[in-house]
C-alpha cells in the first residue's frame, strides 16, 4: 500500500511535472528544452551529469518500535480513554473544527498548482498556477508574512513600535535582518517569485521551477501547521487557528485523505498522516478547554503535550516527504534529476532548525547535503541516515 | 432692545414680502418649492451686531428636523470635505475610513441607508455600498452654498434609500446684476493646513449679462500629504493604545496610508429671460487620485507596504433644468431636469513586499436620470385655511461596467479575473411618482399627507466561474408619510412627523463581492428591499434671540439588510477569495423589526454685539434580530453597527459684521462606543471594546471686507488630543492650522 502511494504521488507532483522537459519535444516548448541541455541533460539524454547509480538500496525506515509518549493524545487508541486527555470532541478520531478554516481554501489552491503543472508546464502555464497563487487572501497573501516559529523571536529592541508584536515579520527591516525567523517573506516566498518569473519568461527548465515552487509551498504549509497551532491558536481572537493549522496540513479533510502537504505524507506514510491528525487533534482538544474568547493558558502541561506531540509528528512527516525524494534522486536522470533534486533543497530547509535543535551533527550532514548541488550517492545515503537519526518517529 | 427686534422682524418681514427677482435668490435644496427670497448678507447698520439670525440660512423644509450649513459657516468652518463640514450638526455624525473618504451618519444610518441630491439630481447610485461609502466626498465643499440635513425617512419626497434621511447640496450661483451691462467677478481661494500639509486652491469666475444669464466657472486642485494625529487612541477594552489602523510613521503620530490629490472643475450656467422661466445647466466633475484607504494600508496582518490605494475616483454631474414660475394653479411652479451621471472608480491593490501582485479593479456606473417635480399655488379654502399640493415624479437609470485584472509585475503579465467587484454590464432602475398635500389652518396648525409609489428593478447577467447569480427582480412599493405642526407661539413649534422611508436592495447588495472592514462581503441576489417607519416628535423655536430644536425619534426597520457571517461551506462554489478569508459575510434582511432611537437638539443663543454661542447634542441606539440567534450562546437581539456614540459640539463666538471680524472656541466630544454588533467586534477600524470619547478644541477667526477679502484660520484640536471618529480607520487631525484667504471683486 505504501509503495502505491508513494509512486502515485512521486509521479503526481514531480514525474509528471517533470515530462515535459524529459519527453516531449513535440510541443514547441523551447525553454524546456534548452532548460534541460543546459541542465546537463534530459530524459532522452540519459548521460547527462545527474544520473545516478540506480544499484543503491535504501532500507526503509523501521518505526515499528516507535511508541506514543506518555503525554500524548491518542483518539484511534480506545477512543482517548487510555491516555491523560480529558474528554473531548475529537475523541471519535474524527477532527472537530471550531469553524471550517479558510486555510482550506490554501491548500485547494495549492492541489490545483499542482494540477496545473502536471498538465502544462509552458509559460502559460505558470501563469495560470501563479493566478492561483497570487488569489486574494491566498498562499501569497500568507506566505509574506509567515514566521518559522521554531526560531527565537525577533527582539523587542528590533520591534517596529508601529507594528504589532507578533507581526514583525511585515516589517522589511525586521524581514532582512531575521531570515530565519520571517522565512516565508525572506526564504520562501523569493523563492516562488523567482521561479515562476523565470517560467512566465520561458527561462531555465520548466520542470525544475514547477519542483521549487511546489516544495516552497510544501515547506509553507508545513511551517503554517505548527505556527498555526502552537502560536497563533492560543490567542482570544484566534481560538480558530487551531483549525487552520489542520486546513494548511490537509485541506480541512478526513484521515487518510488529506491534499497537498498531507498527500505527501500519506503517500509515503498513512500512520505518519494519522499521527500529525492526533496532534491537530490534541491542540484542537486544549484550546476548547478554554472559552473561545480568551487567551489560552500555554503554560498548561496540555498545551506543551500537545505542542510536543504535533512538532515531533509533524517534523517526521516533512521528513518522510523528504527522505523519500532523496531515495528517488538515486534513480532519476536528467530534467527529472534536477527537479526532485531541486524540490529536496528546496523543501529541506524547513527541517534545518529541528534538526539542529535535535543533534547538531546529524544536522550538519543534513545541511551539507541540501548545498550540495551535485550530491554523490553516498552524499544521499547519510543524508537519508540523519534524517532517520534525526525524525525517527512520528 | 424691543426695538431692536422690532426691527429684526420687520426686516425679515420687508424680506419675505420682497418681489421675486428684485431680491438675490437664495439658492434652494429643494427646487420644487418656489424660490424662497434670502436674507441679504450685507444686512442694514441696526441689525448688523444685533440680530445676527437674520442671516441665517433657513431649511426648505419648516416643520421637519432639518439643519442647514450655509456658505458663511462654511467659510468659517473651513472643513477638509464635505462632509466633514457637517460635524457636529445634530443628528450628524462623520465615519471616515480613509483621508480621503467621509461618510455621514444620520440618526445611525449611513451609506446606502441615506440619500444624496445635489441641486435636486440624485447621487445614489447602484453602487453604494453597505456601510459608509466615500461619495458625498465626491462633491466640492468650494463649489457649495448651502448644505441642509434632513433627518429621519423621507421616501415620499425622496425615494429610495431616504432611511435615515436626506443629505442636499446646493451649488453657489453666479451673479446677477440687473441694469447691468456684462459683470465680471473674478475669484481666488488659497488654503492650507498644516495637519496634512494640504496647499490647494481655487479660481472661479462670475459672469453677469444684463442681469438675464449668469456664469460661473471654477476650478480648484489641492494635494494632500500624510494626516498627523494626535497619536495613537487608548482601547477600552484593554487600556492599552490601538496599533491599527492606522499605520503610525517613526513620530507615532504620522498616520501612513493618508493623502490624496484632488481636481475638480465646474460650470454653471443660468439663463433667466424673466421672472417665469429659468433654464440651468451644470457640469460638476470631481476627480480624486491616489488615495489610499487607510486600513488598507496595510491591512492589519499584512506587509507594511501593502496597500489599496483608490488611484481615482471620479464622478462627473451633467445636467439641465427647466423652471417655470407663474404657471396655472396647478402647476404654479415646475421643475424639469435631466442629468448624466458617470462614476469611475480604479483600485489597485498593492501585495506587500516581496509579492509582486496587483490587483486592479475598474468600475464605472453610467446614470441617466430625469426629475419632474411641480407646486400648485396655496388654494385659499376659508379665510383661516390653505391647501397646496407638491407633486412630482422621477427615474433613474444605472449601467455597470466592472473588471478586475492581476498583474505580475515582473513579468508584466495581467491576467483578467472571471468578474469584477460587480457583475459587469448590470442595470438598475429606480423610479417613482410622489405626491404630498399640505394645508395650513388659522394660521397656526399645518398638516401634510403624502404618498409615493416606487418601481425599482435591477437586472445582471450570471457569471458562472464564480457561481455568480443572475438577478432578475422588479419590486414595487408604496411609502407614505404625514405630519402636524402647531405655532404655539410666533416663533415656537411642536411637530409629530410620520415618515416612511425604504430602500431596494442595489446591484452591490446584490451582485458585488468585496473585502470590506471586517472581513468578506459576497452578494446575496434574493434580497427584499427594506422598509423603516420614523417617528419624530420636537419643537423648533426661531426667535430673534435664538434658535432651538429637539427631536426625539424612533426608526424601525423591517428587512434591514445587514451582514451576517457565513461558515466556509456557505461560500459561493468557485469563490475561492471567500473561502480563504478569515471572516465571511453576506447580507441578508434581517427577520423581524430592526429599531433605531435617540434624540437629537440644537440650540443657538445671538447675544447683543454679535456675541453667539451653540450646542448641539446627538444620542442614537440601536439593535436588531441577531442573524445568528439559532446557535449556541447567541442573543437574540444585537446591536446594530456602527452606531455613533452620544457627542455634540459646544461653540462660543463672536462676529462683528460692522467691522467683518469673526472669533470663536468649538468644543467637539463623544462619549464612547462600546456597544458593538458582531461585526464591530472584529473590525480592524474598531478599537477593541470599542472607541473610546474624547473631547477636542478648536478655535477659529477670521476677516472679511465686503466681497473683496476673506481670510479665516482655525487652530484645530488645539490640545492635541489623540481622537477617533467611531468606526473611522483614520484618527483626527492633531494640533494645526487650517488657513484659507480668499480675493476678489
Amino acid at each position: 500500500m505504501d509503495s502505491i502511494n508513494r509512486k502515485g504521488l512521486v509521479w503526481l507532483a514531480v514525474g509528471a511535472l517533470a515530462s515535459t522537459a524529459c519527453g516531449d519535444d513535440s510541443g514547441g516548448d523551447d525553454a524546456a528544452d534548452d532548460g534541460g541541455t543546459a541542465d546537463g541533460g534530459t530524459a532522452d539524454d540519459p548521460t547527462g551529469g545527474d544520473c545516478m547509480p540506480s544499484e543503491v538500496d535504501i532500507a526503509p525506515l523501521d518505526t515499528s518500535t516507535c511508541m506514543p509518549a506518555a503525554t500524548d493524545y491518542t483518539p484511534t487508541i480506545n477512543g482517548s480513554a487510555d491516555d491523560m486527555w480529558p474528554a473531548c470532541a475529537n475523541d471519535d478520531g474524527v477532527y472537530h473544527p471550531l469553524d471550517q478554516p479558510g486555510a482550506a481554501a490554501r491548500t485547494e489552491a495549492f492541489a490545483m498548482i499542482r494540477s496545473i503543472l502536471a498538465a502544462d508546464l509552458s509559460p502559460a502555464g505558470f501563469t495560470m498556477a501563479r493566478e492561483q497563487y497570487a488569489l486574494d487572501q491566498g498562499i501569497e497573501s500568507r506566505t509574506v508574512r509567515r514566521e518559522d516559529v521554531r526560531y527565537p523571536e525577533i527582539p523587542e529592541a528590533d520591534h517596529d513600535p508601529a507594528v504589532d508584536a507578533d507581526k514583525q515579520c511585515t516589517v522589511e527591516a525586521n524581514v532582512m535582518k531575521y531570515p530565519d525567523r520571517c522565512a516565508g517573506p525572506a526564504k520562501i516566498a523569493p523563492i516562488i517569485n523567482d521561479a515562476f518569473m523565470a517560467a512566465q519568461m520561458g527561462e531555465g527548465d520548466p520542470a525544475v521551477h514547477a519542483a521549487r515552487i511546489d516544495a516552497a509551498i510544501a515547506w509553507f504549509m508545513y511551517l503554517s501547521v505548527i505556527k498555526e497551532s502552537t502560536f497563533s491558536c492560543p490567542l482570544a481572537d484566534l481560538g480558530g487557528d487551531c483549525d487552520s493549522g489542520w486546513g494548511y496540513y490537509n485541506g480541512a479533510n478526513a484521515r487518510g485523505a488529506g491534499i497537498g502537504f498531507a498527500a505527501d505524507v500519506i503517500g509515503v506514510s498513512p500512520a505518519a498522516d494519522d499521527r500529525i491528525i492526533d496532534g491537530l487533534s490534541a491542540m484542537r482538544c486544549w484550546r476548547d478547554s478554554y472559552p473561545a474568547d480568551m487567551d489560552a493558558d500555554t503554560s498548561d502541561p496540555l498545551y506543551v503535550a500537545g505542542r510536543d506531540q504535533l512538532d515531533q509528528a509533524n517534523n517526521h512527516g516533512a521528513a518522510i516527504v523528504l527522505r523519500d525524494r532523496m531515495e528517488q534522486q538515486l534513480a532519476l536522470c536528467g530534467s527529472e534529476a534536477d527537479a526532485n533534486w531541486a524540490w529536496v533543497q528546496t523543501f529541506g530547509q524547513g527541517l534545518i532548525k529541528p534538526a539542529q535543535d535535535t543533534d547538531a551533527g546529524h544536522a550538519s550532514t543534513l545541511v551539507a547535503l541540501l548545498g550540495n548541488d551535485a550530491p554523490m550517492p553516498a552524499d544521499i545515503e547519510g543524508g537519508i541516515a540523519a534524517l532517520d537519526a534525526l525524525f525517527p518517529c512520528p | 432692545m424691543v426695538l431692536a427686534c422690532s426691527s429684526a422682524v420687520a426686516l425679515v418681514a420687508s424680506l419675505a414680502l420682497a418681489p421675486v427677482g428684485e431680491a438675490p435668490l437664495e439658492p434652494n435644496p429643494d427646487p420644487t418649492q418656489k424660490p424662497k427670497p434670502a436674507a441679504s448678507d450685507d444686512d442694514d447698520e441696526i441689525t448688523r451686531d444685533v440680530q445676527v439670525r437674520v442671516g441665517r440660512p433657513e431649511p426648505s423644509e419648516r416643520d421637519r428636523a432639518s439643519t442647514v450649513v450655509g456658505r458663511e459657516e462654511l467659510d468659517e468652518r473651513l472643513p477638509r470635505s464635505t462632509p466633514d463640514a457637517l460635524r457636529g450638526e445634530p443628528g450628524v455624525y462623520i465615519q471616515q475610513t480613509s483621508h480621503g473618504q467621509a461618510s455621514p451618519y444620520l440618526r445611525g444610518l449611513t451609506g446606502q441607508q441615506t440619500v444624496m441630491f445635489f441641486d435636486g439630481v440624485r447621487l445614489n447610485n447602484s453602487t453604494f455600498r453597505q456601510g459608509p461609502n466615500q461619495y458625498f466626498f465626491t462633491i466640492d465643499s468650494r463649489s457649495v452654498q448651502r448644505l441642509e440635513v434632513l433627518r429621519g425617512s423621507a421616501s415620499t419626497r425622496w425615494g429610495s434609500d431616504a432611511i435615515g434621511g436626506a443629505l442636499l447640496a446646493t451649488p453657489i450661483e453666479p451673479d446677477f446684476e440687473d441694469r447691468r451691462g456684462v459683470v465680471v467677478h473674478p475669484k481666488a481661494i488659497l488654503r492650507a493646513a498644516s495637519a496634512d500639509a494640504e496647499l490647494g486652491g481655487r479660481g472661479q469666475t462670475s459672469v453677469s449679462v444684463n442681469g438675464k444669464l449668469g456664469v460661473i466657472v471654477g476650478a480648484g486642485y489641492r494635494k494632500l500629504d500624510l494626516l498627523r494625529s494626535g497619536g495613537r487612541v487608548q482601547q477600552p477594552g484593554t487600556g492599552t493604545p490601538q496599533t491599527v489602523p492606522p499605520i503610525f510613521g517613526p513620530d507615532d503620530h504620522t498616520q501612513l496610508g493618508t493623502g490624496f490629490r484632488e481636481l475638480t472643475d465646474d460650470a454653471r450656467i443660468v439663463w433667466r429671460p424673466n421672472r417665469k422661466h429659468r433654464v440651468t445647466f451644470g457640469y460638476y466633475d470631481y476627480r480624486q487620485f491616489d488615495a489610499p484607504r487607510t486600513d488598507k494600508c496595510p491591512p492589519q496582518t499584512a506587509p507594511q507596504d501593502e496597500c489599496l490605494t483608490y488611484l481615482r475616483q471620479f464622478r462627473t454631474l451633467v445636467y439641465g433644468a427647466y423652471e417655470h414660475s407663474e404657471g396655472p394653479a396647478a402647476a404654479e411652479h415646475v421643475r424639469l431636469t435631466l442629468s448624466y451621471q458617470k462614476q469611475h472608480e480604479t483600485r489597485r491593490e498593492h501585495r506587500g513586499s516581496p509579492s509582486v501582485t496587483e490587483l486592479t479593479g475598474e468600475d464605472d456606473v453610467h446614470a441617466g436620470g430625469t426629475g419632474l417635480h411641480a407646486e400648485t399655488k396655496e388654494f385659499v379654502l376659508a379665510p383661516w385655511a390653505t391647501l397646496g399640493v407638491r407633486y412630482g415624479a422621477d427615474l433613474y437609470v444605472d449601467r455597470l461596467a466592472s473588471d478586475e485584472t492581476l498583474t505580475f509585475t515582473d513579468v508584466d503579465i495581467s491576467v483578467e479575473r472571471p468578474r469584477g467587484q460587480y457583475l459587469d454590464g448590470a442595470h438598475y432602475v429606480t423610479s417613482g411618482a410622489w405626491s404630498e398635500v399640505h394645508t395650513e389652518l388659522a394660521d397656526a396648525i399645518r398638516l401634510r399627507a403624502g404618498g409615493r409609489f416606487a418601481v425599482v428593478a435591477a437586472q445582471a447577467d450570471e457569471e458562472p466561474m464564480t457561481e455568480s447569480k443572475a438577478v432578475d427582480e422588479q419590486w414595487v412599493t408604496g411609502v407614505a408619510t404625514a405630519g402636524v405642526a402647531a405655532d404655539a407661539v410666533e416663533w415656537l413649534t411642536f411637530v409629530f412627523n410620520v415618515d416612511q422611508g425604504f430602500r431596494a436592495p442595489n446591484l452591490d447588495d446584490l451582485t458585488s463581492r468585496q473585502q470590506v472592514g471586517p472581513g468578506y462581503q459576497y452578494e446575496n441576489a434574493d434580497l427584499d428591499p427594506e422598509h423603516s417607519l420614523s417617528l419624530e416628535t420636537g419643537m423648533i423655536a426661531r426667535h430673534p434671540w435664538f434658535e432651538l430644536e429637539a427631536f426625539g425619534f424612533r426608526t424601525t426597520i423591517r428587512d434591514l439588510i445587514q451582514r451576517t457571517s457565513r461558515d466556509l461551506s456557505e461560500c459561493p462554489d468557485g469563490d475561492v477569495n471567500c473561502m480563504a478569508s478569515r471572516n465571511r459575510f453576506q447580507l441578508v434582511n434581517l427577520d423581524g423589526i430592526a429599531r433605531i432611537y435617540g434624540a437629537e437638539g440644537g440650540l443657538r443663543i445671538f447675544f447683543p454685539l454679535g456675541f453667539r454661542l451653540r450646542g448641539t447634542v446627538s444620542y442614537a441606539w440601536g439593535d436588531g434580530v441577531n442573524p445568528r440567534r439559532d446557535l449556541p450562546m447567541q442573543p437574540d437581539r444585537v446591536a446594530l453597527s456602527r452606531i455613533p456614540p452620544l457627542n455634540g459640539i459646544g461653540e462660543a463666538g463672536w462676529r462683528s459684521r460692522k467691522w467683518g471680524v469673526y472669533v470663536s472656541g468649538v468644543v467637539r466630544w463623544a462619549r464612547a462606543q462600546t456597544r458593538l454588533a458582531p461585526q464591530d467586534r472584529v473590525d480592524a477600524r474598531i478599537p477593541e471594546g470599542g472607541t473610546p470619547g474624547y473631547v477636542v478644541f478648536d478655535m477659529r477667526a477670521g476677516y472679511q471686507l465686503d466681497r473683496r477679502v476673506l481670510a479665516a484660520i482655525v487652530f484645530e484640536n488645539v490640545g492635541d488630543t489623540a481622537y477617533k471618529h467611531h468606526g473611522s480607520s483614520t484618527n483626527g487631525p492633531g494640533r494645526g492650522i487650517l488657513a484659507e484667504l480668499q480675493f476678489g471683486f
